[in-house]
């Protein structure tokens, strides 16, 4: 569980947040005149992020082969598969299906449409687990980061509002990686997951594995250190609340309730905000009801460190 | 550490039927198969075929059926107790996740609720498990189950955990087959990868896992004999990072996802378990990438296309072909092919159709590729 270095980070939300808006993206002005309109939202706006975030880093200069991309996204292309199933149970059937889209109906085009804008050729990999998928896709890059198929990762998160009401979250946060624990001169990230089944919800076992799991990420973290736990109403997240600042007395928690449905956004948005507004360590705990969870520690330069000797293994 | 990954259990569903033993006998039977046509009255598309799984119910978590019934199978495969120690993981790869809990009049025990999010395998099948740990689900196309095993093994070479259940699993989706008609792929016949007149791919219902193990816990609790046992040797991946849906056309980034799984060296491959989809430009490009892999045995190396058997089943597909060369290297046997109607000579590869052919050598290749580029190779040995 190394850490990795954060070189870059870019945000493209409607004001700052996730919530869906109308005319707050212009795909010409953030992508370019030709190209662009025919893409799905989520895809335009991880394009935007994924740009954003890799201007003046190493990516460029990395080789094409050894330049990987996780993206993740929950429901970033669900209102476009609604409106394909609209399309194929309609009068005209598949035949009105948009050509241009309909690769999509993989999910992971959108991140292969990122990947083809950078020459991101050691592989582009999606992550999809309901609410946690970004911070999973951050530790998948730092896994591929230490497994050697890459030096360099893009990790970016994307959703576009779900079918319906325009509900769910919309917009698309970036962040470039490398390897380097003991970088000085930018943040540092450590992630880990879990996933506890709702029954055993009330079982010591769950409660061992979570306290387990935050101390593989956080270590003891200094006094001073924040936890920002971005949870919903469920039991889980009860458990959460209970064992979180259990095992890290002296750090300050604070809650932020989430609403379903889900997407992977907000949680990306919280470690972006924590990355840029906040200084020491910062862990970022991730649950949401159906038993996943996700755990990010973001170091600041200069925060302190411990040596990866001295990390925990399961 | 060795760093040694070993597979110790295997587990699949497909429309021969649950468990990797039916998959084995319809790999030694090599008998042709008609797609299904779904009982899904909404659809509107001129190929509505598929190859369904014997599952009636058309409806709600249909692929997390198939990926816990692969997954418990390859649990009692590799003979392990109840999944309550640490350093337990599960990694499950698809391309279109749960979609009928999203589709008009499928969504089963959904009904009236919101949108779900599609991709909840992994969660399912670590609850049927009764595993407390990482569960995380990837969503690579066609690759993806592919994608799955190669990060379970990461996160055993990285000391994340000793023991991983990986692989895909994917179910109808109306609106994936309403796409694939859309853009002309779906073969009026069936799946006939590398024969002349083929003409598209047919999708497949399926689900197949594997219990990856360190080598130091699988020999440790008697699962493997030290120094030998089915070994995941290799598992590369690359991305062509172009087109989202035609492969590089000088196929570089397959080769190197190839060359990588086999460590640099050709030696010891006894047979090539392909993606071959039954597209006329893949089938093709997929063969001439094997030849600059394997070189001057690449007309000899039987190439086992387990598609015309199976059918296309997505992000199931890697895994299925990781499950179906783990019975090959275990029987020490390649099956015939379901025969060919004539092989296309732009497909120069051995695809032996009169009877089982012996194992010549310890390693099996499996190739699987996606939409947008994903391309992903790996390699089991046989210790």
């Amino acid at each position: 569980m190394s850490a990795v270095a954060v070189t870059a980070v870019a945000v493209v939300t409607p004001g700052g947040g996730t919530t869906p808006a109308d005319g707050w993206f212009d795909h010409r002005t953030r992508l370019g005149p030709r190209g662009y309109r025919y893409l799905p939202p989520a895809t335009q706006y991880a394009l935007a992020a994924a740009r954003d975030a890799a201007a003046g880093t190493s990516l460029a200069g990395t080789p094409e082969d050894r330049r990987g991309m996780v993206l993740a996204t929950n429901g970033g292309l669900a209102r476009l598969f609604d409106d394909m199933d609209r399309q194929v149970t309609g009068a005209d059937g598949a035949d009105g299906l948009s050509p241009v889209n309909a690769p999509y109906f993989a999910v992971n085009v959108l991140g292969n449409r990122v990947a083809a804008d950078h020459g991101l050729k050691a592989f582009a990999l999606t992550m999809a687990s309901p609410r946690t998928a970004a911070m999973d896709a951050l530790e998948a890059g730092a896994r591929a980061l230490r497994a050697g198929r890459c030096d360099v990762a893009l990790v970016a998160a994307t959703e576009h509002r779900l079918p319906g009401e325009d509900a769910g979250e919309e917009g698309a946060v970036a962040f470039v990686l490398e390897a380097g624990a003991d970088r000085r001169d930018v943040p540092v990230l450590r992630s880990g997951s879990l996933f506890v089944p709702p029954p055993a919800l009330g079982t010591d076992r769950a409660t061992t594995a979570i306290g387990a799991a935050v101390r593989r990420v956080a270590g003891h973290l200094a006094p001073g250190s924040r936890v920002r736990l971005i949870l919903d109403g469920s039991g889980l997240a009860d458990l959460v609340t209970r064992v979180v600042p259990a095992v890290l007395p002296e750090a300050a928690v604070t809650r932020h309730r989430t609403e379903a449905p889900l997407g992977c956004l907000t949680p990306a948005l919280h470690l972006a905000d924590a990355l840029a507004a906040e200084t020491g360590d910062t862990l970022l705990v991730t649950a949401v009801h159906d038993g996943h969870l996700a755990f990010t520690l973001a170091c600041r330069p200069g925060a302190r460190r411990r040596p990866p000797g001295q990390e925990p293994r399961p | 550490m060795t760093g040694d990954v070993m597979v110790t259990g295997v587990g699949a569903v497909s429309c021969h039927g649950t468990g990797a033993d039916a998959l084995w006998k319809a790999m030694t039977d090599a008998a042709t198969r008609r797609p299904d046509r779904p009982a899904d009255p909404p659809a509107r598309m001129d190929r509505p075929l598929i190859h369904l799984a014997p599952d009636g119910d058309l409806t709600g978590a249909r692929a997390t059926r198939f990926a816990t019934a692969a997954a418990s199978e390859a649990w009692r495969d590799a003979g392990l107790g109840p999944a309550e120690a640490a350093g337990i993981a599960v990694v499950v790869g698809s391309c279109m996740g749960e979609p009928g809990v999203n589709e008009r009049d499928r969504r089963g025990d959904a009904a009236g609720q919101g949108w779900l999010p599609p991709f909840r395998l992994a969660s399912g099948v670590a609850a049927a498990l009764g595993v407390i740990g990482p569960a995380q689900d990837i969503a690579n196309a066609c690759a993806a189950g592919g994608y799955a095993i190669g990060l379970a093994a990461d996160m055993i070479r990285a000391g994340e955990a000793s023991v991983v259940v990986a692989g895909g699993a994917d179910a109808y989706s109306r609106v994936a087959l309403g796409c694939f008609n859309r853009l002309g792929a779906v073969d009026p016949q069936r799946c006939r990868p590398f024969d002349r007149h083929r003409g598209g791919t047919v999708f497949a219902e399926g689900a197949a896992m594997l219990v990856l193990e360190s080598r130091e816990h699988a020999e440790a609790r008697g699962a493997a004999v030290p120094g030998r046992g089915l070994r995941l040797a290799g598992a590369a991946w690359s991305c062509d990072a172009g087109h989202p849906t035609a492969p590089e056309p000088e196929a570089g980034q397959i080769v190197r996802a190839m060359t990588e799984a086999l460590g640099g060296s050709a030696d010891g491959v006894g047979c090539v378990v392909p993606h071959g989809t039954g597209t006329r430009l893949n089938d093709a490009l997929e063969s001439r990438a094997l030849h600059r892999v394997l070189g001057s045995r690449a007309g000899r190396v039987p190439v086992y296309s387990l598609k015309a058997l199976l059918g296309h089943a997505g992000g199931a597909s890697g895994a299925l072909g990781a499950v179906a060369a783990a019975q090959i290297l275990r029987h020490g046997s390649v099956p015939p092919n379901v025969r060919l109607d004539e092989q296309d000579p732009e497909c120069e590869v051995s695809l032996p159709q009169d009877g089982p052919v012996p194992l010549d050598g310890r390693r099996a290749l499996v190739n699987a590729y996606g939409f947008g580029g994903n391309n992903m190779s790996l390699v089991l040995e046989a210790a």
